[in-house]
């Protein structure tokens, strides 16, 4: 009895001993043990399994706020950090070129300005008073709509970090930052920071293009569903 | 006297790995630091037009290990702030690393070659969980273009390829007046 009490009290340290990974010389926890496995980095899927940034926007039923025509330029690319690791690549088109259309069909959708125009030139870094002017009278336009994206990122945080284990949450954040400007006389009407983001959790060792594909289309939603509902809220009124 | 053993093993154990649980990593805790909170003029060298304060200081090695969690190697970091003493609410339209002489800007930084230069390391899960805190940290501690309101200050982290400052690099800024269009440039050279 008492040489099992002591076989039980034995095994007892050992497994203890283990689960703390003690720091004795020469010991080290066996693979049995130990809970980590090997994670492997977010690598870009193959181009016919990569997610489809676009969707449909939700159009607004509300009467415009503001007659007369903007024109929505491309978005500037203003971001400190590509996608993931370096690089866009994760979607199965050109990220700057889809969140351009879905900034013009999101204004479009919104229905805060009688007609809206997409223009296609390349926004410059800086845009003056003549230079807005200038691209106004070229497109007969009563109002010009930049905006800057500042974050589009795919970012990965450990639920539990001190628990071994594969417990990320994959978020996807966006942010943007719009104004509008009155065409003639350069005064900005609107102009604000939008950020969202949107995750889900992850237990696999690899991350595929589910696990951001559809956390990445909701962040851009809400953030251009905030972005309209601001502009209607704040934006200063034209006197005509 | 095999329970007296036993107990004096137990404890024994307890007492090695009760500093192994208690260990932090460097990597997580710089999560929880911030760059530390002060306006612009109070920077070694800032700038004053218009009501705008710019000012940037070099961060140290210390404040490498606090903010980030290690040496940043190739790549020099710079607190800069902001301060809005205007009346208007302004945006950061440009942040640029330009050469001081010529003002022609050098190659865009990527946030993602400052932590692969950091390179957390570590094994399996731990590299990851680390090499995912690393890279959250460093973007939410990155300036970034945002709206300024009056009376705010606003600050972040520019980091600077080594080589660039040593052939005379400096910080160019434009920031945007939110009234009425208009802008105003800062150069501020990096020492």
């Amino acid at each position: 009895m008492r040489k099992t009490n002591f076989l039980k009290a034995v095994c007892l340290v050992f497994i203890t001993c283990m689960y703390f990974q003690a720091s004795l010389p020469g010991f080290a926890p066996t693979d049995a043990f130990a809970a980590a496995k090997k994670v492997k980095k977010v690598k870009p899927p193959k181009a016919k399994r990569r997610p489809n940034l676009s969707y449909r926007p939700n159009v607004s039923r509300a009467t415009f706020k503001y007659a007369g025509r903007v024109g929505v330029l491309p978005l500037r690319d203003k971001r400190t950090m590509a996608f993931y690791g370096g690089e866009d690549g994760y979607f199965s088109e050109p990220v700057l070129r889809t969140l351009s259309d879905a900034l013009y069909l999101e204004i479009k959708a919104g229905r805060a300005f009688e007609q809206v125009k997409k223009l296609t030139q390349p926004t410059a870094q800086k845009l003056s008073r003549k230079d807005i002017r200038a691209i106004a009278a070229q497109n007969q336009l009563d109002y010009i709509f930049i905006a800057d994206l500042t974050a589009f990122n795919l970012l990965r945080e450990k639920m539990v970090k001190r628990k071994k284990g594969l417990d990320f949450k994959i978020n996807v954040r966006f942010g943007i930052v719009g104004q509008l400007i009155d065409a003639q006389s350069g005064a900005v009407l609107w102009a604000e920071p939008i950020v969202r983001e949107d995750g889900q959790l992850n237990t696999d060792k690899r991350v595929s293009a589910e696990d951001y594909g559809p956390s990445a289309v909701a962040a851009v939603q809400n953030g251009f569903e905030d972005m309209k509902y601001s502009i209607r809220q704040l934006g200063l009124e034209v006197r005509k | 006297m095999r329970q007296f053993i036993c107990a004096a093993l137990m404890a024994g154990l307890v007492g090695i790995s009760a500093p192994a649980m208690a260990k932090g990593d460097k990597y997580l805790d710089a999560l929880n630091v911030q760059l530390g909170y002060r306006e612009a003029t109070s920077y070694a060298v800032n700038a004053e037009k218009r009501g705008i304060d710019v000012g940037i200081e070099p961060i140290d090695k210390d404040g490498m290990q606090r903010l980030l969690g290690n040496d940043t190697k190739k790549f020099r970091p710079y607190d800069v702030a902001i301060t809005n003493n205007s009346q208007f609410r302004i945006y950061i339209n440009q942040i640029t690393i330009v050469h001081a002489g010529t003002q022609q800007a050098f190659a865009w930084v990527d946030l993602d070659g400052v932590v692969d230069a950091i390179d957390p390391g570590g094994r399996g899960n731990k590299d990851d969980m680390r090499g995912a805190a690393l890279r959250n940290n460093v973007i939410d501690k990155a300036l970034a273009h945002g709206v300024v309101a009056p009376g705010e200050t606003v600050q972040g982290i520019v980091f600077v390829k080594a080589k660039y400052r040593d052939e005379g690099a400096a910080l160019f800024l434009q920031i945007q007046n939110l009234k009425r269009v208009a802008f105003l440039d800062f150069t501020l050279a990096l020492k």
